[in-house]
């Protein structure tokens, strides 16, 4: 049993423990996750955000095996105390769409073109739960209604080029939710929308935390959406996990020089150019053939030391963790 | 008289039976920055392309400069090219890449006939903050951020009156965003240029422009200088276009209360009659179905709106929810 950050030693529902993964490339292996650990407790919303290619959607990924073959995955992911890394392809199987189920950013994609909306969210239905077809489809309707769906009885009819951006987004979301999974893994839902789309998209969201209790782990490259709906957050840089902390703790005291770089580069509310500038973070993501013993961050960082270069800082224990040689501890200006 | 670097008077533009712009008229002072707000869908790219004549309106008049350019042919258009350039989202696709950097920014240039090429690239791509041997590179060889910058000192290496700047930093990562942001202040403000930063990216607007025209399915429905705009929009759709826009702070985030407007953006092929935004706004009234507002200027100077409801004094409704106990 392992005791969450919340305090609680039980309701703890994925657990993430040196989660790495590898790729093989044509210029051979690139490292892309490195011993990641987190824990996702019952009802909570933990967001994953970070930069193009800091590993947050691999993570995702290979919580429920959907990497590709040319990953090499080690580490552990328990999903109430059933392991998932290495685990065979029924167990998988079962666990997919009904334990842990996903969204991806691009609705379009995610949908069979030739199938009604209806028929799809049946199929998932009758699939897992084994539903016969007359009940898969008044639970369909319930679950379009639940999402928000106006005029659910008709739209179920629907095939998905009939419906709007946000709307098949919505169905995504119904399909994911239809056996009432432990963890949804939202990757990216909003990103594709318009923001007052997204508005009610994050809604939804909200509501399922709300209503089922759903565990949600949301990945994001956008802080105003993790300000909006999570309850903790974990930050990623080139595939290390390098602070996690409450949300109001790391809006308010980011401790690693990287989150602080990432809070200070977006604009602010009253905030123009002739008055303030934003925050720039010099310098490039690295592609990393290996993890080094060291901060990946260092040649980024204007507070790093010599030790930064030599020894790879670890999560600190507590509540507010953060791997990093030089922590902000002083009150910054974001 | 102050001068005037853009001019865009009824702006119309069909395609076949899509009316993606109808009727937009904005004017753009001489080294002012404004914003062309709206969702996907809004018109607001299509706007763009007019002006600078990648696409020939099918009605009302683009005056660069006092020039009355909508419906020059190419040979007529070649000597006012240079007064207007504009940056795309994607620099990847909007860089050729059997060019070096160095051919693709002095490209203007050299069309022009211009010369001392390489060393007005060599001062072009140092104003972006890009090294001189960067001319030597091809664009795949950069990062994104590089990319958006090579755009940039080519849009403005001959000096253009008025820069459009069409998504700059969608496709870039917060950090990389907020140089570009950096960026296009600083060169505002050291060349004087009037820009069209046209975004769906509301905290962007805020940080960069002076004024804020917002654009609701091929029409403008408020406009007017930023402070107005962010502190006290009048136009039921700005309110909820304002409000749905998250904030990167969790405390203020969780007391706002976003206006919901359903998720239909109707068609652009059969736009509702009278005020197109009537099917989603939740305080439309019978004449909103039927009668078309007109865009007239309330409360203070420059401060225009097209909606039935909004007074002659700028006061009217207000669709957002007060602000509620914290989630």
């Amino acid at each position: 049993m392992t005791v969450s950050t919340n305090g609680s030693t039980n309701g703890q529902v994925l657990a993430v423990k040196d989660l790495s993964v590898t790729f093989r490339t044509e210029d051979g292996r690139v490292s892309a996750v490195d011993n990641v650990s987190f824990d996702v407790a019952d009802g909570e919303v933990l967001a994953v955000v970070g930069e193009s290619g800091c590993g947050k959607s691999v993570t995702a990924m290979s919580i429920a095996g959907l990497l590709p073959r040319t990953a090499t995955v080690g580490g552990s992911v328990r999903l109430d105390g059933t392991e998932l890394i290495g685990a065979d392809k029924r167990t998988l199987r079962s666990i997919r769409g009904r334990e842990v189920a996903y969204i991806f950013q691009e609705p379009t994609t995610s949908l069979n073109p030739v199938f009604t909306v209806g028929h799809q969210i049946s199929e998932v239905l009758r699939t897992h739960i084994g539903l016969n077809r007359q009940a898969a489809e008044a639970r369909a309707i319930e679950l379009l209604k639940l999402v928000g769906i106006p005029s659910a009885e008709r739209r179920i009819s629907d095939y998905p080029h009939q419906l709007s951006g946000g709307m098949r987004q919505r169905v995504m979301i119904a399909m994911a939710v239809a056996c009432d999974p432990k963890v949804l893994i939202a990757d990216e839902p909003t990103t594709a929308l318009d923001v007052t789309i997204q508005a009610g998209i994050l809604d939804v969201l909200r509501g399922l935390r709300e209503r089922l209790g759903t565990s949600i782990v949301l990945i994001t490259h956008d802080l105003g959406v993790v300000a909006d709906l999570a309850d903790r957050v974990a930050v990623m840089y080139a595939g290390r996990v390098v602070e996690t902390a409450e949300v109001h703790e790391i809006f308010a005291r980011p401790q690693h020089p990287y989150t602080v770089g990432l809070l200070g580069a977006s604009p602010a509310a009253g905030r123009h150019a002739e008055t303030h500038r934003l925050s720039e973070i010099p310098g490039l993501v690295p592609v990393l053939s290996e993890q080094p013993d060291a901060c990946t961050f260092a040649d980024r960082c204007s507070r790093a030391g010599e030790t930064c270069t030599t020894s790879q800082p670890e999560l600190t224990a507590g509540v507010h963790r953060v791997a990093c040689w030089h922590p902000v501890r002083e009150a910054v200006e974001v | 008289m102050e001068s005037v670097a853009l001019e865009v008077e009824d702006l119309v533009m069909h395609f076949g039976p899509v009316r993606a712009v109808d009727g937009v008229t904005l004017r753009i002072k001489q080294g002012s920055v404004v914003a062309l707000v709206g969702e996907s869908g809004s018109g607001k790219s299509t706007v763009g392309r007019c002006i600078v004549r990648l696409l020939e309106p099918t009605d009302g008049t683009v005056r660069l400069a006092g020039v009355d350019v909508t419906h020059l042919s190419r040979r007529q258009l070649r000597p006012h090219r240079r007064d207007v350039s504009i940056v795309f989202q994607d620099p990847a696709g909007s860089l050729d890449p059997r060019f070096t950097v160095g051919d693709i920014v002095g490209e203007p240039l050299r069309l022009m006939r211009r010369k001392d090429i390489p060393a007005k690239v060599r001062e072009a791509l140092r104003r972006v903050g890009l090294r001189p041997e960067v001319a030597q590179r091809a664009p795949h060889e950069l990062s994104g951020g590089q990319r958006q910058r090579v755009s940039i000192a080519r849009a403005l290496i001959s000096e253009p009156r008025l820069l459009v700047a069409d998504e700059p930093t969608s496709a870039l990562d917060v950090s990389v965003q907020a140089s570009v942001l950096n960026l296009l202040a600083d060169l505002q403000r050291d060349l004087g240029f009037a820009c069209l930063f046209i975004t769906h990216d509301l905290s962007a607007v805020e940080y960069l422009a002076d004024e804020v025209a917002v654009m609701y399915l091929g029409q403008l429905v408020e406009q007017g200088p930023r402070a107005r705009i962010f502190g006290s929009p009048s136009h039921p759709y700005t309110q909820a276009l304002l409000s749905a826009a998250p904030v990167p702070d969790p405390a203020e985030q969780r007391a706002r209360r976003p206006v919901l407007l359903g998720d239909d953006l109707p068609s652009a092929i059969d736009p509702p009659p009278g005020c197109r935004f009537h099917t989603r706004c939740p305080v439309a009234v019978d004449k909103c179905r039927t009668v078309v507002p007109e865009k007239r200027t309330i409360g203070e100077a420059g401060h225009q709106v097209a909606c039935h409801l909004v007074n002659d004094d700028g006061t009217g409704p207000d669709v957002r929810p007060t602000e509620g106990v914290a989630r």
